[in-house]
């Protein structure tokens, strides 16, 4: 029985099914690369994933039970594309609000020395609006880092990332997985992750149940 | 720091920390009633038998500004995705919400409304004009909440909340308007300013918890 599973999962939107049929199982230690062209249904599997979206058939499970809202609010780590920093704010004070409410660490000596580890800790009284696309994912995903949680639903990350942002990131990843963590990641670049299962949710779409089971 | 804190302190700082954004309303409130005078002509009776209604209307239009805002920013940047994947209760992020909303939209109007009355020609001992506009304010920003939360998402939306919420701040506006009405006159205002009190008394506690039923199936 795999650790964290989902069972014919299909997503709807208005009348039109995104995917159909879909099934992963995923154990610890392990990174799930979520790939496929755009629209595919990516994200809208992670917020599955999440709790975020009711799934229209199948369900997602843990140890072989259907997760439930108490057991993701304890367990689940969702890092989205949009980064919700507060442009007034400084970058402490913005991890200090999201660390506190994911149940992190708010005190400030904690979260300045996750940005030292990021290489931002010179940035940690400027602002969040000073701060560029690439400086900002940067500060959300030392969240990553400050709050301790079972699984990571991680969407695009590398966007906007430069070489630098890019290494730190897939390291941080891979010492998680290795520790016992489990990552999901939806990507266009699953090379990046090194021996990860890719589930490419495009051959998923709707109408394409037939063709899976021909082959 | 508690959940609680931590919203109540994010909100303060952002609104205070945005162009000098916690003046507009004060502003705004000052500016209205400074028309009625200017409107209505220079008969102080004319302006008294007036002035409460208009007192609570003026109020009643300031507390409209900030609400389409309230949820919007955090629906769209994901804040709101993080608080439903949060271990703590969504009903500490509607408790601080609802505290800085009052904070930065009711409480400015509080301080100003003795100063306000005076300008209208009312003589109204100040601590009686507090105690209509505190419980009148929070009622305001508290159904304020409910609407918000209830057309967040929606197409339109400011026009939506704006026709949502007015028939809701009636009873407010008539209680408060004849409060001041009776003060004024001399005659004793207990029975309205019970009314405004003990609708508060129920608002109060149910606000955070239908507020966080209406953000959660926003979010479904």
């Amino acid at each position: 029985m795999a650790v964290f599973s989902g069972y014919n999962l299909s997503c709807a939107r208005g009348h039109r099914l995104i995917f159909e049929d879909l099934s992963f199982e995923i154990e610890s230690g392990q990174i799930l690369t979520l790939t496929g062209s755009n629209g595919c249904g990516k994200t809208s599997l992670l917020r599955m994933m999440a709790g975020l979206l009711d799934p229209f058939t199948g369900s997602i499970q843990w140890k072989g039970e259907n997760t439930g809202s108490d057991f993701l609010s304890r367990n689940i780590l969702w890092m989205a594309q949009e980064t919700p920093l507060k442009p007034q704010l400084s970058v402490i004070e913005n991890l200090q609000f999201l660390s506190c409410i994911m149940g992190g660490p708010s005190d400030k000596a904690a979260i300045q020395e996750s940005l030292e580890k990021a290489g931002l800790g010179r940035f940690s009284h400027y602002p969040v609006s000073y701060l560029s696309m690439g400086q900002r994912r940067r500060t959300l995903l030392t969240l990553l880092y400050l709050v301790k949680r079972k699984i990571w639903l991680i969407d695009e990350p590398t966007n906007h990332l430069d070489k630098e942002g890019r290494d730190h990131l897939v390291n941080g990843v891979s010492d998680y997985v290795k520790q016992g963590g489990i990552a999901v990641i939806a990507t266009h670049r699953p090379e990046l992750w090194g021996s990860c299962t890719i589930l490419d949710v495009s051959a998923f779409r709707e109408g394409t149940k037939e063709e899976r089971q021909a082959a | 720091m508690t959940p609680f804190n931590a919203i109540l302190f994010k909100d303060l700082k952002s609104d205070f920390r945005h162009g000098g954004q916690f003046l507009f309303l004060p502003a705004f409130f000052l500016l209205i009633v400074m028309l009625y005078p200017l409107s209505l002509g220079a008969n102080l009776k004319v302006l008294q038998t007036a002035a409460p209604g208009l007192l609570m209307i003026a109020a009643l239009l300031a507390s409209l500004l900030p609400l389409e805002k309230l949820y919007t920013d955090d629906m769209k940047d994901g804040t709101m995705d993080l608080l439903m994947l949060s271990p703590q209760p969504v009903s500490f992020y509607t408790g601080g919400k609802i505290l800085a909303h009052w904070i930065i939209a009711g409480l400015p109007l509080v301080i100003m409304s003795p100063l306000m009355a005076l300008m209208m020609g009312l003589s109204i001992n100040w601590p009686d004009v507090l105690l209509i506009f505190i419980p009148a304010t929070l009622l305001f920003v508290l159904i304020g909440q409910i609407a918000a939360a209830l057309s967040l998402g929606a197409r339109r939306g400011s026009v939506l909340l704006a026709l949502l919420v007015i028939p809701l701040y009636i009873p407010v506006l008539i209680f408060g308007a004849g409060a001041l009405d009776l003060l004024q006159t001399e005659n004793p205002a207990k029975g309205p300013m019970l009314f405004l009190w003990a609708g508060l008394a129920f608002t109060l506690p149910v606000t955070p918890l239908v507020t966080t039923k209406l953000l959660k199936m926003q979010m479904d």
